[in-house]
């Protein structure tokens, strides 16, 4: 039995807080200030989350470490996917005519390298300074998250292999119970009016969460079953309690559609069943209670806005036979397909026309973007928070191109989890990764997961597909049983 | 640095050295979480001197691809360029400053070492001449002659361009060249637009089905159309770039052109600007 090195511990420790921090979006750091009254809604502030920030300083740590250990020819580098996403959101943001004609603008008469960039990031060129912090966030959660969570938890920097997966996989399942201990809380204390949120921004964002997370906790159990007991109870009443205080029919339906995935993966249909009848009844149960949510959840089950229309002075009313309008949620999505249309660039002098279908209007920059599309469709309601289409949004943002890298990165990590699953067929973690992405696919439809920060936890799980494929279970069992 | 970090993640071996690791199985339990980690052996029955795969998909062998299928749909990407010279195409500031970027990039990719990593890579080529491709057909589009066919609905008409017809040629006549290297990143540009080909076509029966998309009606029909049309040119465009990337020698001599036709179609347009557009076109 050898010692562990104080390093070592330090990795393993940042390795645990940062598990537990991505469960949460709380973010006290922001930059800019907000200016919701004068210049409309895309110049509030970014928001930066506190795992954010702990994932930068993992990674200051992580190269310190490595550099000291002269280690950087033995860790595992991002795959190529990675790096071409960054590199077409790059070109989105070089090609998109707003961003650059809004920098030309603000950048006139200016050649000082740092004022330049102080000028890009200011709260007045909202178009730059939207597409550096996207390109920046987008940075952190396909090249450095994967960096660091795969090289802490497949750790061989100094020679000998250690290995933190155990210790990741349960700090994960202890985030997750205590993210639905929160939202239970604010149920039953009713804090939240619009439904609980756990510690994420929004009932929405917090719904993704768990129609990411979900299935790949149920495969686990899927996989053990009752043995041992104790991880099998956690992880039952984590999913009763995501099942009550889930009020988005979305995301359950997501968490469904993952546990048929597992079930199927791992030939395990019977249990599948049998948990798909507790998540069943739980809902059913949950649903039928008449409290402060059963509005919210029956306002997800129609597809019409209940949004009233404040009538201006001499405006009709609309005749009381009209249909009512739909939810802006679904109107949104044929307004966004109008960025394949030529519309004059703002600010142009030549009349220049975008039709940026191959490279988007630019990173960050759809909601500066999409209020033009809307064109005559109705556009008064508010948009729920975090309700858009992953798709459309990244499509609009960073065109085909984009669209087609973001999907690029996440089959090469589910074409890696099928191959541990070759590899290792008695692993459940490539399975538990697939059912995830399977869930991941379909919420995307209707709470875009990239968009606030729930990043973190994709790139989690895209780390946890090469340590699928690295090492197996069996492995991992073996060397506990030698070393005891 | 930045040129360090792109070869190592583009070297296809870049877990040789990460799975080496000696046989020694020990085990900590000094703090909680050492519980929890352990030191091991390289994964059994993986050979040790393999990776994690790179490319998704599985590829057939690359001599397989025929040349004559390779060089049709070089020919039509070569036109599209040419195309993109056209006075019709009029970039605006965008186009003029992503043009030279991307023919650095290119440059790096073509004419530096990184060279090595990334032509015997189809998957790395074909999303460089996509990358640079979908900003060139963006302008080679422009040109559309009355001449013409044109497609109608709702009693409007709609013509595909010149490109447009290009690339389609290009990628049925290159077809046993794409159908024998569709890889990672051509299954998920060809799945990212078949995603929104399935959303525009939902969105358009469902919500034409609450606004009557007759006049006068907030659903124009056109948004569908103009984005339907631009999902098949870009599927065919992409794939023209997968059968010109198919073929080793082609894909070579096509990377180290790729800098010249970009800075050439930006010269032709900086040095020669087209009449600007009057405010009534």
């Amino acid at each position: 039995m050898q010692k562990q090195s104080g390093a070592r511990k330090i990795d393993s420790i940042l390795l645990a807080i940062l598990i537990v921090l991505m469960c949460s979006q709380i973010s006290n750091f922001t930059l800019g200030s907000d200016k919701f009254e004068r210049l409309g809604f895309a110049t509030k502030p970014l928001f930066i989350a506190y795992c954010d920030v702990f994932l930068l300083l993992t990674f200051a740590w992580f190269c310190v470490r490595t550099t000291m250990l002269k280690a950087w020819n033995k860790i595992w580098w991002p795959p190529l996917p990675c790096w071409a996403l960054i590199m077409a959101m790059v070109i989105a943001a070089l090609h998109s005519p707003s961003v650059v004609n809004a920098s030309i603008e603000h950048l006139h008469g200016i050649h000082n390298p740092v004022k330049i960039l102080k000028t890009l990031m200011s709260q007045d060129a909202k178009e730059s300074k939207e597409a550096i912090a996207e390109i920046i966030q987008f940075s952190m959660y396909f090249l450095i998250a994967p960096l660091v969570f795969v090289n802490l938890m497949h750790d061989r920097r100094e020679g000998e292999l250690i290995s933190r997966r155990r210790l990741a996989l349960h700090a994960f399942s202890g985030a997750l119970l205590l993210t639905t201990l929160i939202a239970f809380l604010e149920l039953l204390t009713s804090r939240e009016a619009h439904g609980p949120n756990a510690l994420f921004d929004s009932a929405n964002a917090y719904a993704a969460f768990l129609a990411l997370t979900m299935p790949f906790a149920l495969a686990h159990i899927l996989s053990i079953w009752n043995k041992p007991l104790p991880p099998f109870i956690a992880t039952l009443v984590t999913i009763a309690l995501a099942a009550i205080t889930l009020i988005s029919p979305w995301a359950t339906l997501a968490i469904v559609i993952g546990i048929l995935v597992a079930g199927a993966l791992l030939k395990q249909a019977s249990r599948a069943m049998i948990i798909l009848g507790v998540l069943f009844a739980v809902t059913l149960g949950a649903w039928a209670l008449s409290g402060s949510l059963h509005e919210s959840r029956t306002n997800f089950l129609t597809v019409y806005s209940t949004y009233k229309h404040e009538l201006k002075p001499g405006e009709e009313a609309k005749p009381v036979n009209a249909s009512p309008d739909l939810k802006k949620q679904f109107i949104e999505w044929y307004a966004a397909l109008g960025w394949s249309q030529p519309r004059r660039v703002a600010g142009s002098e030549t009349g220049e026309r975008s039709k940026n279908f191959g490279t988007g209007v630019g990173p960050g920059n759809y909601q500066l973007n999409i209020g033009p599309y809307y064109s005559s469709l109705p556009n008064e309601e508010k948009m729920p928070p975090d309700s858009n289409n992953l798709y459309l949004v990244q499509a609009v943002a960073l065109g085909a191109l984009g669209l087609g890298a973001l999907l690029w990165v996440v089959l090469h990590f589910a074409n890696l989890a099928v191959q541990a699953r070759k590899k290792f067929p008695h692993d459940w973690l490539g399975a538990g990764i697939l059912a995830s992405l399977a869930a991941a696919a379909f919420v995307n439809l209707f709470h875009a997961l990239l968009v606030r920060g729930t990043g973190l936890t994709l790139a989690f799980l895209f780390s946890l597909a090469v340590i699928a494929w690295l090492q197996g279970e069996g492995d991992s069992q073996h060397a506990d049983d030698q070393s005891v | 640095m930045v040129k360090i970090l792109l070869l190592k993640s583009l070297a296809t071996d870049n877990a040789v050295s990460f799975l080496k690791c000696p046989e020694r199985i020990e085990s900590h339990s000094i703090l909680k979480f050492e519980a929890m980690t352990e030191t091991l052996e390289a994964p059994r029955g993986a050979p040790p001197s393999e990776g994690p795969p790179i490319a998704t998909g599985t590829l057939e062998p690359e001599s397989a691809v025929p040349l004559w299928a390779a060089g049709i749909a070089a020919v039509a990407l070569l036109a599209v360029f040419a195309l993109a010279m056209m006075p019709d195409a009029k970039p605006g500031a965008a186009d003029q400053l992503t043009l030279p970027v991307l023919g650095l990039f290119a440059a790096l990719f073509a004419w530096t070492p990184l060279q090595r990593q990334v032509a015997p890579q189809r998957d790395a080529a074909t999303f460089a001449f996509c990358a640079a491709l979908f900003v060139v057909y963006g302008l080679a589009r422009r040109t559309v002659p009355e001449s013409l066919p044109a497609l109608h609905f709702n009693d409007e008409e709609y013509r595909f361009s010149c490109a447009a017809w290009c690339v389609f040629l290009g990628a049925v006549l290159s077809a046993p060249a794409w159908l024998k290297s569709i890889g990672g990143w051509m299954r998920a540009l060809l799945g990212g637009l078949f995603i929104l080909f399935v959303i525009a076509l939902f969105s358009f029966k469902f919500i034409g089905g609450h606004y009557p998309t007759t006049s006068p009606s907030p659903i124009d029909p056109a948004v569908f159309v103009l984005f339907m049309m631009q999902t098949l040119e870009f599927a065919a465009l992409g794939l023209c770039c997968a059968s010109a990337a198919a073929h080793p020698r082609l894909r070579r001599l096509m990377l180290m052109a790729l800098p010249i036709l970009l800075w050439m179609v930006w010269a032709r347009h900086h040095f020669a600007p087209a009449p600007i557009e009057s405010e009534n076109d």
